[in-house]
């Protein structure tokens, strides 16, 4: 079966660096206001640059010396991206 | 992340270990796991002591998947099928951090609103090397003349609201801006529907400013914002009405730096629009630092010159605003503003008095008391000398 690749969404505006990224959703605008990622959040945010899937990402976090943990962290990761409305399926 | 049971789930029975939800017209069988965190999440939850207290109660998640992560997914589906709501956990905001972001919102919302706007000040002033970039500031706004009403009931709709409702009383100087505020953005927009300065028709001003933007990349996204000579006339006419801020010393020898270095058809075009935006007497005397000729100078009206005049004495404080006021009310309503003058601060004049932190606001300006007594007695006797 083919892996899911992600993307971040095109309608988001966002500022920050791998240790703290904020993200808005633009069109339509979340109600909730920004979010602030911070940790495994940022990390994926900033390697999503290009549609990947989650297996794509816990090999990059782990070659970049990520604990064993990655693959967990970056599930969690993208739920939480998802749930916000911060990326889509590519 | 923080979870809570969604406020529309209508009912929630329990059976046995399981439990039936009834979100919106969802009626949902829900696992004895997720009955324990739809109990579990009466409240606002960070996931992460969710995945703990699920953890206490039916032990470690059984392969390779962390009890975050199987939480996180958990949480997910719950919140797919309505029966609960997430938000971020709350994590301060710093206005640095907000402010590209938010700009680049209300760009957004304008467009697919069918409205014009521009972001002025702040980012297209140090886009344009006028300025270094500063870490505070609102995101300032201006609009189409009339569409602002339009903008705010957009915002409105996505938790925006008005903190201070502009007074419904003609104001001595009045108001070119509205505030809006979010609870969950750090910074505000100021919704800008003419600019102070520009005594052109300010339709007219806007179609200039409009005709001549620039699009730039704020927090990823494209924003549309004024062009060079615009944004210098702005930050210029800025600089004019706050002689006494205290940055406009620094500000102002940025900007002349910026405009003296300029080729000589960029310098001609920030006078001519100067001219064609009304602005050419209330910016002259920068433009003659820079070496920069103004054209129709003397083309302003008096009334337009006195308003300038105001606010830039009002721009010193308080006083200078409530003395407008005093003078023009009719001489019934004197002696009730001269009051107000000592209790409160002008801002609260603009906005109708009482204030919703009212309370708060008079102990504040109980501190002032004194000075402002002092300041009404030598109002006074300005008065009777005149």
């Amino acid at each position: 079966m083919t892996q899911q690749h992600w993307r971040r969404g095109p309608d988001v505006a966002w500022t920050g660096d791998a240790e703290r990224v904020i993200a808005a959703r633009t069109s339509p605008p979340d109600p909730d206001g920004p979010r602030v990622l911070e940790g495994s959040a940022a990390w994926v945010w900033l390697a999503l640059s290009e549609p990947a899937t989650a297996e794509q990402l816990v090999a990059l976090a782990l070659g970049d010396g990520a604990p064993e943990t990655a693959q967990a962290d970056v599930g969690a990761a993208l739920a939480s991206l998802n749930t916000a409305g911060l990326t889509r399926p590519a | 992340m923080m979870t809570r049971r969604a406020p529309d789930l209508v009912d929630f029975y329990r059976h046995g270990s399981e439990s039936v939800a009834m979100a919106g017209t969802n009626v949902v069988r829900l696992t004895e796991l997720s009955t324990h965190v739809v109990e579990t999440c009466s409240e606002w939850t960070p996931i992460a002591d969710l995945a703990v207290r699920l953890t206490d109660h039916f032990g470690m998640p059984p392969g390779t998947d962390s009890a975050l992560a199987m939480t996180a997914d958990a949480v997910r589906e719950l919140t797919d099928l309505g029966v609960l709501e997430t938000r971020d956990a709350d994590i301060p905001l710093q206005v640095s951090e907000a402010r590209d972001v938010l700009a680049a919102m209300v760009s957004r919302v304008a467009a697919d609103g069918g409205i014009d706007l521009l972001l002025i000040k702040g980012t297209s002033i140090s886009h344009h090397g006028l300025r270094t970039p500063r870490a505070w500031g609102d995101v300032d706004v201006l609009v189409r003349p009339g569409t602002e009403p339009m903008l705010r009931r957009i915002l409105a709709e996505v938790g925006w609201t008005v903190p201070n409702e502009p007074s419904p009383r003609p104001l001595p100087i009045p108001l070119h801006a509205l505030t809006l505020a979010h609870p969950r953005w750090s910074t505000e927009i100021d919704v800008h529907h003419y600019f102070p300065g520009c005594y052109g028709d300010p339709a007219d001003v806007f179609e200039l400013f409009w005709s001549g933007r620039t699009v730039i990349d704020s927090a990823h996204q494209p924003v549309a914002t004024t062009g060079l000579h615009a944004s210098a006339l702005i930050a210029g006419l800025n600089l004019m009405r706050g002689p006494e801020q205290p940055w406009t010393r620094s500000e102002t020898e940025e900007w002349l730096a910026a405009v003296k270095a300029w080729d000589p058809g960029d310098r001609q075009a920030l006078a001519e629009l100067a001219a064609a935006a009304g602005a050419t007497d209330t910016i002259a005397d920068l433009l003659g630092q820079a070496g920069v000729t103004a054209v129709e100078r003397g083309t302003t009206s008096a009334a337009d010159l006195a308003d300038w005049g105001d606010r830039v004495a009002a721009s010193r404080g308080d006083g200078y605003e409530w003395g407008l006021a005093i003078s023009r009310a009719p001489w019934l309503r004197k002696p009730w503003i001269a009051i107000q003058a000592v209790m409160f601060d002008a801002d609260a004049y603009r906005h109708g008095l009482p204030q919703p932190h009212g309370l708060q606001r008079l102990r504040r300006s109980a501190r002032r008391w004194p000075k402002a007594w002092r300041w009404l007695a030598s109002q006074l006797r300005k008065g009777s000398r005149s």
